[in-house]
């Protein structure tokens, strides 16, 4: 009877259960292992602290009345339905729609890509006769981008062109109505269409059509991607501490926020095999440049 | 330094340097974060095609339209959508009309589906939309316009899609539970009588899912004095009260659907008067089960859909509620549709359907002895339709085309070719110009052509044949991040529309004199102008849909003077009490964890029969406090308490007017998600 009478009280109250110290900011974690125990242990060090945390697909997060900030690391995370009137960060939740959060607070995205005119500035200076550039994506998240790419590629006289796929299976067909269509493609860090065999189509068309293909992470560049131009995981860790001291300082920012620090990747065999010159000023910025 | 301790030096420095093999984990890692980010997210296929490259016109109420503006109910949030009206006649609640098309008691002009299976009734053909419950809808897409090229018979004027709720992401869960307690009835319902219970459970894994939802929902609206045919004055209580339980569930290519529904609900008489069972219960119930087996390899599509669906109505039909009617009624449906993707940005789709329809009957019968009075000539009537479609399609970056054509033969009502040509400009992502002409059609019901009862009420007409609509569309959609917009112009021509006709009609050998009987009607058109204006803010969100029409008088016809009262003669055409302004708006705001909603609907003046109806007008108003899982609202029904009325455009005879609001209710709801 007494727990059918608390959880009257609760239904009625809308009051989760707490339990614990009081905890003022969470961090929520998709898993806790990988990608996302190492851009949370890069926030984590940012921060100055250790940071209150939940994995996700182990249990559910606690809360109490003095947390003000989550953070969700993943996709998981970021679609974890939160309490209303507390801030949110979301970091490593590439192609997911977010949508507004509620009323009275704030809610942030760390970019998992460097600013649009960065990267197509750096694409520009690897691949100077570039005037047509095709970006595929199928996840939700990217259609927002859908009008910016296309100014933002007009103001550098690159005539960008979307195409949003059904899903992984279409790629083939994607690229068969890019050929004659455009001079290079770009590939944002979409789940939905980065795989390893897609990758591997990828660069078989790449190369088989002359027409350099760039990705946005280290894994890509592996595989076969000319260049990409990528926020390493922990970088995105730490642009996600500098957000939440901001906001729990009670300052402003912009819904997406774009880590400082690109990691240049560079693919000499696909540079070679597309006939390629990485200039001296790309070659100096690059992290790596695969063999 | 000895040699061979610098190499052993420099072989186990190898083996310990961060090398491949630090980068291969790093690699992994990678790939590992990708394959679990992609199972919190969508599909292209999986999530509904935007308005802005659909080939048709389709106005979408989601979820969250739904919780912004707190529709009570399928019929309450399609009032949102310009174009479409929610009448009411005195046999039958809820039902949807779509650009004035008027379709006396079965709402057989417009096809309603639920998760694209579409469900009405074998032996008067109307759908049903309250065989799903506002908790289990995950949004409501309505396809305006000519729609049998997709969808067959009975898409005459436009479609309904209703769809249920699912987990967002794979691996996640969703459970909601709810209730509600609704006053207002005036002696009918107590003060906080329960108004809704439900509960919905739904999980989504890797490659399965699964939603099972149970609604009750009851709408009691204040009672009444209501002066019928025979001007006899009573106190009516209105009342619709509906249940429905709803389960799909899929894994790999094979999806199942099952859905069961009653409802109950008041009705006026079948010929408006006490002797013809005003006053009483009339039941609906209905059941459906549904399989479809989906293959999507590399070259295309292919679709396979097995449906049986069930429906039975049973309606009092004498002062003393022991003379009632049972319809029983079912439909089995085969599908198989196929796209074929074709070299360049071109495709085909074709597809096949056969659909077995037995009215099994429609028997008058005393309660009390459980005894038939008469068969009504509609017992155990089996009919057939078949048809087969094809489409042809580009889809380019900015140019989206479609043209194609669906051939019907139905077994009692002959032939049908419809065709339907689309040409999408894409202006962007997010705005797009639409043209589009659209055929469409509606084979008569086996009511609509062979009712015959003992006391006649109505004859159905065996010579029918099927009505059918021709549109012209031209749209323009635009939006950016927070406002969308829709205007679109159309123009309809209506040839053979089935309607209820009064006067002398002869059938099996006898003249019947002053009766009603169903008869395809001369040809008719309207023109017409939508708009539709949406605005999502953080906080704020505002929604308004506006249509004006113009109708013409193609099926003017005359009535005949009642014989009562001194009442006149009359004449009537369908666009006579079709309102020429339709409008409806809402406006919604967060305020810290609470909410205020606000929703009205209403339409221009308009015409009854021998009179006049000023302009009606009615709003909702709701405030409400979200807290973590937990919501509650509290919401006012028609709050200006004013009954608001429509033409009784089915009889016409006595009676100018049916309530579709009788005064003011108010409801609390809450619901708890887990």
């Amino acid at each position: 009877m007494k727990q059918v009478i608390i959880y009257a009280f609760m239904l009625l109250s809308g009051a989760p259960a707490f339990g614990g110290a009081p905890k003022n900011t969470v961090a929520v974690l998709s898993v806790n292992s990988g990608a996302y125990l190492e851009a949370f242990s890069s926030f984590q060090a940012a921060y100055g602290g250790e940071v209150a945390h939940y994995d996700l697909s182990s249990q559910k997060p606690e809360l109490d009345k003095a947390t003000r900030l989550f953070v969700a690391f993943g996709g998981k995370a970021a679609s974890y339905t939160y309490p209303a009137g507390i801030n949110i960060i979301y970091c490593l939740a590439p192609g997911l729609l977010i949508k507004p959060s509620a009323p009275e607070a704030r809610s942030v995205s760390i970019a998992l890509v460097p600013d649009l005119p960065d990267t197509f500035y750096r694409i520009k200076k690897i691949q100077p006769g570039l005037k047509r550039l095709r970006i595929l994506w199928a996840s939700d998240g990217y259609a927002s981008y859908e009008q910016t790419v296309k100014e933002t590629g007009a103001r550098l006289g690159i005539q960008v062109t979307t195409f949003r796929l059904a899903g992984p299976g279409s790629l083939p067909g994607a690229l068969r109505k890019a050929l004659g269509e455009t001079d290079a493609i770009w590939l944002p860090p979409d789940p939905l269409i980065v795989t390893r065999e897609n990758l591997l189509i990828l660069r078989e068309f790449s190369w088989e059509n002359k027409i350099p293909f760039y990705g946005s992470t280290k894994s890509m560049t592996r595989e076969g991607a000319v260049a990409s131009f990528g926020i390493s995981f922990a970088e995105m860790g730490k642009a996600a501490a500098r957000a939440a001291t901001t906001l729990n300082a009670g300052g402003s920012l912009p819904e997406t926020v774009f880590p400082d620090k690109t990691e240049t990747t560079l693919n000499a065999a696909a540079a070679a095999k597309l006939g390629l010159e990485f200039p001296r000023s790309v070659l100096d910025e690059a992290g790596y440049l695969f063999p | 330094m000895d040699r061979k301790l610098i190499l052993g030096i420099g072989v186990l420095a190898a083996l310990l340097a961060p090398g491949p093999a630090a980068a291969q984990d790093e690699n992994s890692e990678f790939w590992s974060f990708m394959a679990e980010e992609a199972k919190s997210l969508t599909v292209a296929s999986d999530t509904p095609e935007t308005v802005f490259n659909s080939v048709s016109n389709v106005s979408v109420i989601d979820r969250s339209m739904i919780e912004a503006y707190n529709f009570a109910s399928v019929s309450d949030a399609l009032q949102a959508v310009p174009g479409m009206m929610v009448l009411r006649t005195y046999l039958m609640h809820n039902i949807p009309t779509m650009r004035g098309a008027l379709q006396e008691h079965y709402a057989d002009k417009v096809l309603v589906m639920i998760n694209n299976v579409p469900m009405w009734n074998a032996v008067t053909g109307e759908g049903d939309l309250d065989r799903v419950g506002i908790d289990a809808v995950e949004r409501i897409e309505v396809l305006l316009g000519p729609a049998s090229v997709l969808y067959g018979s009975n898409a005459l004027t436009g479609a309904i899609n209703i769809v249920l709720r699912k987990p967002a992401g794979q691996d996640t869960s969703l459970g909601v539970a709810g209730g509600g307690l609704g006053s207002g009835s005036g002696g009918y319902a107590g003060a906080a009588d329960v108004s809704r219970a439900s509960g919905l459970y739904a999980w989504k894994g890797k490659d399965s899912s699964y939603t099972l939802a149970a609604d009750s929902y009851s709408k009691a609206q204040p009672a009444f004095r209501f002066s019928d045919e025979a001007g006899a004055v009573n106190t009516v209580k209105e009342y619709v009260n509906a249940r429905s339980f709803n389960f799909t569930a899929s894994r790999g290519h094979n999806t199942v659907l099952l859905n069961a529904a009653r409802s109950d609900q008041n009705y006026l008489g079948n010929s408006l008067t006490l002797a013809s069972g005003e006053l009483f219960n009339q039941v609906r119930e209905a059941a459906l089960a549904s399989y479809s087996y989906n293959f999507a390899p590399d070259w295309g599509s292919l679709k396979y859909t097995m449906t049986y669906d069930w429906q039975r109505r049973n309606i009092p039909r004498d002062a003393s509620d022991n003379l009632r009617s049972d319809i029983v009624g079912s439909r089995f449906v085969r599908t198989l549709n196929g796209r074929l993707d074709l070299p360049g940005a071109f495709y085909v789709e074709a597809g096949g359907t056969r659909e077995d329809r037995h009215a099994r009957r429609y028997t008058n019968y005393f309660s009390n002895t459980d005894s038939a009075q008469s068969d009504n000539s509609m017992s155990g009537r089996l009919s057939g339709e078949s048809s087969a479609h094809a489409q042809f399609g580009y889809e380019g970056e900015h140019w989206k085309l479609l043209a194609g054509s669906r051939y019907t033969h139905n077994s009692d009502a002959g032939d049908n070719l419809s065709s339907r040509a689309s040409a999408i400009y894409l202006l962007s992502e997010a705005s797009s110009v639409k043209a589009m002409f659209s055929q469409s059609f509606r084979s008569p019901t086996p009511f609509e052509q062979y009712f015959k009862p003992s006391t006649v009420t109505v004859l159905g007409n065996p010579g029918l044949k099927p009505e059918r609509a021709d549109t012209f569309e031209l749209s323009y959609l635009a939006s950016n991040s927070r406002v969308f917009g829709r205007i679109t112009a159309y123009h309809t021509s209506y040839t053979d529309t089935i309607f209820r006709n009064l006067g002398n009609f002869p059938r099996d050998g006898t003249a019947y004199t002053d009766v009603n009987f169903y008869d395809n009607a001369p040809a008719y058109s309207s023109t017409g102008l939508e708009i539709e204006g949406r605005y999502e803010g953080k906080r704020t969100h505002a929604f308004v849909a506006l249509e004006r029409q113009w109708g013409s008088r193609g099926d003017e016809h005359q009535i005949p003077a009642p014989g009562v009262f001194g009442l006149p003669g009359a004449s009537s055409w369908n666009f006579k009490y079709v309102p020429a302004y339709t409008i409806a708006g809402g406006f919604s705001r967060d305020i810290g964890d609470f909410f205020l909603a606000s929703n009205f609907s209403g339409y221009g003046r308009n015409r009854s029969l021998r009179g006049s109806i000023d302009p009606q007008l009615w709003a909702d108003a709701s405030v409400g406090y979200r807290k973590g899982p937990a919501r509650h609202a509290l919401a006012v029904r028609n709050l200006g308490g004013r009954p608001v009325k429509f033409p009784e455009y089915v009889r016409q005879r006595v009676v100018e007017t049916v309530p579709l609001y009788t005064g003011r209710r108010v409801e609390y709801t809450f619901e708890y998600r887990f």
